[in-house]
């Protein structure tokens, strides 16, 4: 996916879609990419994982290669109006770009166009190999990614209308443009997913790139080891323990029990969000991603992006 | 100091904010059945995204934005009784927009432009934070019917639980923004003599013409119900100050649900708003926390380089189970690998329960009281799952 020139990162809050988009970074950077990260929202979640100050509009490369920047409605108008209506922007008057700002909040797919225009823009000027979006979570993507279509539907005419052919060109150029959908293995937030992977393919023309699932926790046992560990909580393995050893092992073997749960419950989300998934349109990438929490932050981004180069590569 | 139990013996709200993912939902409708069974009160858990199990859980196919009397039935195969009633309802955005024009439209003719308006619905979706609006409205109706006595809140992931906080304060400034006043004014043509023609012109240009023509309309409308909006939101924030409403906050023992814990618990505080409770979720068990586990991984280690003793423990086994003419030192070899495994693992939780206890600090910092709640080994299926989280929940 990273051949792509725009990545969309979504999911549910909370699964870690900023992690994912930072790791994804990195994993092009290695990859001998130049890089633009950018986060929808200013909760600063990104520039944390980077380790680095607080981002602007305007991109700042934080090392080699990654530029990063966060996304704002308002500069994003002023940009477009300037590069494409050629006209000094109109903030200059005083309370009407409030009245604008609400307008444009009322009309549908005009705050959208803005911002998906400002990541379009980004690619078609050239200076990143790829934009990889830390997006809106899973009730806005849809509605982001159509915006320039809808858009179009809404008002016929005008300058607007016209900008928003370009981007399209772009956002469903299964070469160019893709959406990733992240999830964890838990039941809402596979479901979730599942939602999101249909109506991304139903409601857009945008192709889903991938499906990333976060924080999988590692297999246990072998399936040989699994009898061993069963056989191990009999009553008369237990007591041969207590009586040779001393001590009993139990509460190892109850907290190891509570991983295998943990570790099976797992496994059954990513079962059935396969057989969810295998009722849709095909994917092209289905990634499976280890648990890293409980580690530091910037420990997290390097393991991540070390297993996405793995697994991309 | 506020503990689970007085939360659910207070008649009046429960508001219940944390971070996406760390199992708000799942804790709403756990304190909604605990209240239910522990006191006489009628119960009503709002929900806004409930998963499918969870409704199953609480015996129903699915929620709607009506509420739903759960049947004293469904405890059926449950220890613990339904002594109150328990209800539950999902929010339904679009729905409770409708029922909101429909009251507060002066006459009917206002209430079918309103509805048929092609951007309404478009509008209901974004102006004012208007899911959060609607949100807070549904909890004010339901509190001001008078059938129940308790209402729990499950709020929408982290952050957006401020906006819904301050929809009723922004419904407000809305209707007495200068903005509104400008774009209702009576003709556009005094809107252009206050020198506002190069907006137009730009907006005209930008969003095609006609559009701000379509919005301004149906802001007239939409300003006949002014007075009904305002007063509403008052109360809904009046309701909210109120001290009968507590405000818990759940998050799970890591860096970044903590962190939006701390935020919100930062934010509600701005608001004059206490976080009366906070709730850490999937903490490691009590019996698996502290010195017992790290002295048994010790022990275990002890087995393990005991050749003679796991050699005894292969020859308990019974090998019918493994692939047939496995020999007893590939056995032998496959114990202490699976022991070993165990040994891992039992450290991993001791590692894993270290960190919880420094983060558990962290929320002693943010509420007047806490209650841990463990990891459990399934997700909740049914009503006893439910009732279990509500038992864990009280104990702390």
């Amino acid at each position: 996916m990273l051949d792509r020139q725009l990545l969309f990162i979504t999911g549910k809050g909370g699964v870690g879609k900023s992690t994912i988009a930072a790791s994804l970074g990195r994993a092009a950077v290695a990859q001998g990419k130049r890089v633009l990260l950018c986060e929808m929202d200013a909760k600063g979640a990104l520039s944390n994982l980077l380790q680095t100050s607080e981002l602007s509009f305007t991109p700042r490369e934080i090392s080699p290669n990654l530029s990063a920047m966060t996304m704002n409605t308002q500069d994003a108008l002023r940009e477009y109006v300037s590069i494409f209506l050629k006209t000094p922007f109109v903030a200059a008057i005083p309370g009407l770009a409030g009245i604008f700002d609400f307008v444009a909040d009322a009309a549908p797919g005009v705050k959208e166009v803005l911002v998906v225009g400002k990541l379009c823009y980004e690619v078609r000027k050239g200076n990143y190999d790829i934009v990889i979006v830390d997006a809106e979570s899973t009730g806005h993507i849809v509605a982001q990614v159509a915006a320039p279509t809808t858009l179009r539907n809404f008002v016929p005419l005008g300058p607007l209308n016209e900008q928003t052919l370009w981007m399209t060109a772009i956002l469903e150029d299964p070469q160019k443009t893709g959406v990733v959908v992240v999830t964890t293995c838990q039941e809402m937030a596979v479901n979730e997913a599942l939602e999101l992977v249909e109506a991304l393919q139903t409601k857009t023309k945008v192709d889903t790139a991938a499906v990333v699932v976060n924080r999988v926790p590692t297999e246990i046992f072998t399936k040989s080891q699994e009898l061993v560990f069963s056989q191990l909580n009999q009553a008369a393995t237990k007591s041969l323990i207590v009586q040779k050893l001393g001590s009993s092992i139990d509460l190892s073997l109850q907290a190891t029990g509570l991983a295998r749960a943990r570790r099976n419950l797992a496994t059954q989300h990513i079962a059935s969000f396969r057989s969810g998934l295998a009722q849709l349109k095909p994917i092209n990438q289905f990634l499976l991603l280890p648990d890293f929490s409980y580690q530091p932050t910037d420990f997290l981004v390097n393991k991540l992006s070390g297993e996405l180069e793995a697994e991309l590569s | 100091m506020t503990t689970v139990a007085d939360l659910i013996q207070r008649d009046g709200l429960i508001v219940v904010c944390g971070s996406g993912g760390v199992g708000k939902t799942s804790v709403s409708a756990a304190l909604g059945v605990l209240a239910a069974t522990q006191t006489e009160k009628r119960v009503l858990v709002l929900t806004v995204d409930p998963a499918k199990r969870l409704a199953n859980a609480l015996g129903l196919s699915e929620f709607g934005n009506a509420e739903v009397q759960i049947t004293r039935d469904l405890f059926k195969t449950s220890k613990t009784k339904l002594r109150g009633s328990l209800a539950a309802a999902m929010i339904d955005t679009k729905a409770s927009w409708d029922e909101l024009i429909t009251r507060h439209a002066p006459d009917e003719a206002t209430r079918n432009s309103v509805l048929q308006n092609s951007l309404y619905k478009n509008l209901t979706e974004r102006f004012v934070h208007s899911h959060d609006y609607i949100a807070i409205e549904r909890l004010y109706q339901a509190h001001s019917c008078g059938a129940y006595d308790l209402i729990i809140v499950d709020t929408p992931p982290s952050r957006n639980a401020l906006t819904v906080l301050d929809a009723p304060k922004r419904m407000q400034d809305f209707f007495s923004s200068r903005l509104l006043k400008l774009l209702t004014a009576n003709s556009q043509w005094q809107l252009l003599a206050l020198a506002a023609k190069p907006f137009y012109e730009i907006a005209d240009r930008l969003l095609g013409k006609g559009l701000l023509r379509d919005v301004a309309e149906f802001f007239t409308l939409f300003r006949t119900m002014e007075t009904g909006f305002v007063e509403r939101a008052k109360k809904v924030e009046a309701l909210l100050h109120d001290p009968k409403t507590s405000f818990a906050v759940v998050t799970t023992l890591e860096d970044a649900p903590l962190s939006e814990a701390e935020f919100l618990s930062a934010a509600l505080k701005e608001r004059k708003f206490s976080t009366n409770l906070a709730i850490a979720n999937r903490v490691i068990p009590k019996e698996l926390q502290g010195d017992a586990l790290v002295q048994q991984v010790q022990d275990l280690n002890k087995l393990l380089q005991d050749t003679a003793l796991v050699s005894e423990l292969t020859d308990l086994l019974s090998k019918e189970e493994f692939s047939a003419g496995i020999d007893d030192q590939s056995l032998s070899k496959l114990v202490t690998q699976t022991l070993a495994t165990i040994e891992n693992y039992a450290q991993v939780t001791t590692q894993i329960s270290v960190m919880q206890s420094a983060l558990l600090d962290r929320v002693a910092g943010f509420a007047d009281n806490f209650v841990a709640v463990p990891m459990l080994e399934t997700d909740i299926a049914d009503i006893n799952g439910l009732v279990a989280l509500g038992e864990n929940l009280n104990i702390g």
